[in-house]
């Protein structure tokens, strides 16, 4: 019971920094796990003293090489698992999820290893998410950078927008969707940075800049 | 077919003479109902595509602005006469798609829907084709009979891009008319091969959107049968207000409930966004299109580029930005100032209000003042409209045209963060120095209603030119130079705190900076008097009416006694709280009718233009600065009414009273110590 508490926490908090490019706070773990901040608080503490993680105060916790390394793996146990419930034993995605949650802190390392080669070594689980991380790419995920971090006169492709519905909507009705190229044309010091799109060029405030992810092109980089 | 249609009637054009007239049209006929109208036409496009021109160019003089019921959305109106048939038409707002993200493109579908237009003008341009497009097939899935005006046809070329308008007519299955709007080139066509669409059913192109998306669609088809196209996809994406509006309400949460229940499965069994996907296969379509029609070469390498590039570079550009708002200030001040002298001095005092004085005499006081003072009111609209409304807009719509704001906009941003806008506030913010009025006019276009709320607070601070004439005039010329230029400092001081403070406390959405930049283009002499002459206009229809109401108010109160009376009571407040003279409450009362005229007013209770002989210098200074701040003027209001209803402009005006009276007190106590 104990490890698995320890487990679901260095998975959510994996997958918090992933999903944010940002500490995970104590809030938005205690929301995710659905458990109250103290007790958030409490753990991190013992995470911490076990050396999984990090605490900047006003920023978060952040996972060290050692808890990146055990949280991967769990990540990958469940991945495993839920792509086994889902394809194999043709599990609703949902029930897949759920069963996957429970028997990950149960599988023992080889017996997942097992189920992963019997399923011919699947590189995506069902939800589009690949099945092996590399903990070094937690940060850069796939060689995505944020808009704001591209150069002036460089290109890319779009490949995630992390914004609010209205706001992602506003950029789709102006040509900035995932897949679509676009240019960075001009770019401010700490400020706004402009970009081709579909032919036409679109000014960006900062704060909208990070929150979009590009592939950038080999040439310009 | 259909090109054949618009080579019908462009043969008509050149062959007859086809009397296409403009009329005014009086509200009242609008209000009692649309049957005095045969047809209504209804345009729309992408911002900044020159379709406000076109609208404007067509419908002449007759424009009608009013608001969408419900909403702060204006539409404009005009009616245009062709062949004895009276045509509505409307200006619908600048939209980039039908979505659901702000309410322009929400009204945009109500009135589509419930006005059901006979045929839709779709202006696009040609310069930014692919884009324009976007919104064009979503159009498409209507059905309502449309015609395209490719406009800019002249920049796009300018611009190395040509394209094949008969292939394009015929790939969407619609009239395409190549236009110039400025130059009015091809506006009558559009018009005359509109009216032979009316009531034909066109063959519109369908986009081929990908598998999933189609399979979920013809399920919903095969479900709902009878409901169209255009109610299925928007049910698939969500967008409840549409198809209840379309559907009535069992059916609508039938087809909304199925369709979430197909979203749904499509986005787990497959991993892709709904929304994304139907978007990414629009822009594909569109790209396929513009391909197929658009023959582009390499533009020379144009001084134009190397310009754009200089503007807003880090230094450089703000140097130009900063010497432009200086001009900007500058002409606003002196034309505005001189045509304001002009104006009062000049026509309305010797010729209008003398006369009307003299006239009046042996009349009942009441009567005398009401007459009077509503023409005071007139006097006011005029000497603030034409000089530094027209002067300023004539100004700013030079800005736009050339592309030069967006430019300024972009290297502002980040300054415009702190005060909890982001940059297209700095247009407006702007627009304050030299008139509240525009520049209120101008908030509008500043997405969420959070920072139009701000962004008016903000504006109804800044010191204006008719505050200007009292700061100068009276704590200039009486108290020092640099107590005058503190006053500044003061006010930009409690504007960035309020802008600081409303930024961190305003509930409401924060929309992040998202902006087209429009190409640089040298702006054309008719399109910037036109504007002008618009946006002028719209003033006048926005504030006489309270400018009228208020003056003629003021006059009656002023007859019956009872400003003596406001002075008496406001007594405790203007001298024992402010230490002011009692007749300076009296000034500031009729400084809410135009700022200036509390200068004005205080010289005639005075009884002498020499203030410094009955105020002391903290008492001017504490003047200037209270009329600064409180209660903005009547036209203000007016525009603040239209922009933020009765609820917020009644806040900002006690607010402003309260932080005058705050300001008052505090220069009272500290004031002494340093003048």
């Amino acid at each position: 019971m104990h490890t698995d508490r320890l487990e679901e926490y260095l998975e959510t908090i994996l997958y918090l920094v992933k999903k944010n490019q940002s500490p995970a706070k104590t809030k938005q773990i205690a929301e995710e796990l659905n458990v109250s901040s103290p007790s958030v608080t409490e753990m991190i503490k013992k995470l911490h003293s076990m050396g999984f993680v990090e605490y900047k105060p006003y920023q978060g916790v952040e996972l060290t090489d050692k808890g990146a390394e055990e949280a991967v793996r769990i990540k990958r146990k469940h991945q495993v698992l839920e792509t086994f419930l889902a394809e194999v034993l043709d599990f609703d995605r949902r029930e897949a999820h759920r069963e996957a949650c429970e028997l990950e802190h149960a599988v023992s390392d080889s017996v997942l290893e097992r189920l992963y080669d019997f399923m011919g070594n699947p590189e995506y689980c069902p939800d589009g998410h690949p099945i092996n991380v590399d903990k070094n790419n937690l940060k850069r995920e796939e060689g995505f950078i944020p808009l704001d971090e591209m150069k002036e006169g460089s290109s890319g492709t779009i490949v995630r927008v992390t914004l609010p519905r209205e706001t992602k909507e506003r950029l789709t009705s102006l040509g900035i969707i995932t897949g679509e190229d676009i240019e960075v044309r001009r770019k401010q010091k700490q400020g706004c940075i402009s970009v081709m799109a579909v032919g036409s060029e679109i000014a960006l405030g900062r704060d909208i800049a990070k929150k979009i992810f590009i592939t950038p092109k080999d040439k310009s980089q | 077919m259909k090109n054949e249609s618009s080579r019908l009637a462009w043969s008509e054009v050149n062959g007859d003479v086809i009397e296409i007239s403009s009329s005014c049209c009086n509200s009242s006929d609008r209000d009692k109902n649309n049957s005095t109208y045969d047809l209504t036409f209804a345009f729309i496009g992408n911002p900044s595509v020159g379709k406000s021109v076109f609208f404007s160019r067509l419908t002449g003089v007759g424009v009608e602005v009013s608001n969408y019921p419900g909403t702060t959305v204006s539409l404009k109106t005009g009616n245009v006469n062709v062949k004895d048939r009276t045509i509505e038409v409307v200006d619908l707002p600048g939209i980039y798609s039908l979505g659901v993200a702000n309410e322009d493109e929400k009204v945009t579908k109500r009135f589509l829907i419930e006005n059901a237009p006979d045929v839709i003008i779709n202006v696009l341009d040609a310069s930014r084709l692919e884009r324009n497009l976007y919104l064009t097939l979503q159009l498409l899935e209507l059905d309502i009979p449309m015609v395209i005006a490719l406009n800019q046809v002249d920049l796009a070329a300018e611009l190395g891009i040509l394209i094949d308008t008969d292939k394009l007519s015929e790939l969407l299955g619609l009239p395409v008319v190549p236009t110039v709007a400025t130059w009015g080139v091809g506006l009558d066509e559009v018009v005359l091969v509109a009216l032979g669409e009316v009531g034909k059913v066109q063959k519109h192109h369908r986009v081929r959107y990908s598998q999933w998306i189609r399979q979920a669609l013809s399920s919903l088809d095969y479900t709902f049968p009878n409901t169209p196209q255009s109610v299925q996809t928007a049910a698939l994406l969500n967008d409840a207000e549409f198809v209840e509006l379309c559907c009535m309400p069992p059916e609508a949460s039938a087809i909304l409930s199925t369709a979430r229940r197909l979203r749904q499965n499509i986005e787990l069994d497959h991993g892709i966004s709904v929304p994304d996907t139907v978007a990414r296969d629009l822009y594909g379509e569109a790209g396929f299109i513009v391909d197929s029609v658009v023959s582009s070469f390499e533009p020379k390498k144009r001084f134009r580029d190397r310009v754009d590039r200089v503007l807003t570079s880090p230094n450089f550009g703000i140097a130009v930005l900063i010497s432009a708002l200086l001009v900007t200030f500058l002409l606003v001040f002196r034309i505005g100032g001189f045509l304001e002298t002009w104006i009062v001095n000049d026509i309305f005092e010797p010729y209008i209000i003398q006369p009307v004085e003299a006239m009046t005499l042996g009349m009942s006081p009441v009567l005398r003042n009401l007459i009077l003072y509503s023409l005071r009111g007139v006097e006011a609209g005029f000497a603030i409209a034409i000089p530094y409304i027209a002067v300023f807009y004539a100004i700013l719509s030079i800005f736009e045209d050339s592309g030069y704001l967006t430019r300024a906009a972009f290297l502002l941003d980040n300054l415009t963060h702190k005060l909890g806008l982001h940059g297209r506030a700095v247009i407006p913010l702007v627009l304050g120095f030299g008139c509240n009025v525009p520049a209120i006019m101008a908030v509008h276009a500043l997405g969420t209603r959070r920072e139009k709320r701000i962004a008016s607070l903000l504006i109804s601070l800044i010191p204006c030119s008719a505050r200007t004439v009292i700061i100068l005039g009276l704590v200039g010329t009486f108290v020092g130079f640099w107590p005058a230029v503190s006053i500044y400092v003061f006010e930009i001081i409690i504007i960035a705190a309020m802008g600081w403070i409303l930024g961190r406390t305003l509930p409401g959405q924060r929309s992040g900076f998202i902006m087209e930049m429009t190409p640089l283009r040298k702006p054309e002499l008719k399109s910037t008097l036109r504007k002008t002459w618009m946006k002028s206009r719209e003033f006048l229809f926005i504030a006489f009416p309270l400018l009228l109401a208020g003056s003629a108010a003021l006059g009656i109160a002023d007859a019956l006694g009872l400003l003596s009376v406001f002075q008496d009571f406001v007594e405790p407040v203007s001298v024992g709280l402010l230490g002011l003279p009692a007749f300076a409450a009296t000034a500031l009362v009729f400084g809410i009718l135009r700022k200036e005229m509390a200068l004005q007013i205080l010289a005639v209770l005075a009884g002498t233009a020499n203030f410094a002989a009955v105020m002391t210098p903290v008492q001017m200074y504490q003047f200037a600065v209270i009329t600064t701040i409180y209660v903005p003027c009547v036209a203000t209001i007016a525009v603040l009414k239209h922009e933020l209803g009765t609820k917020d402009t009644g806040m900002i005006v006690t607010f402003t009273i309260f932080l005058s009276l705050v300001a008052g007190i505090l220069i009272r106590i500290f004031g002494p110590l340093f003048l």
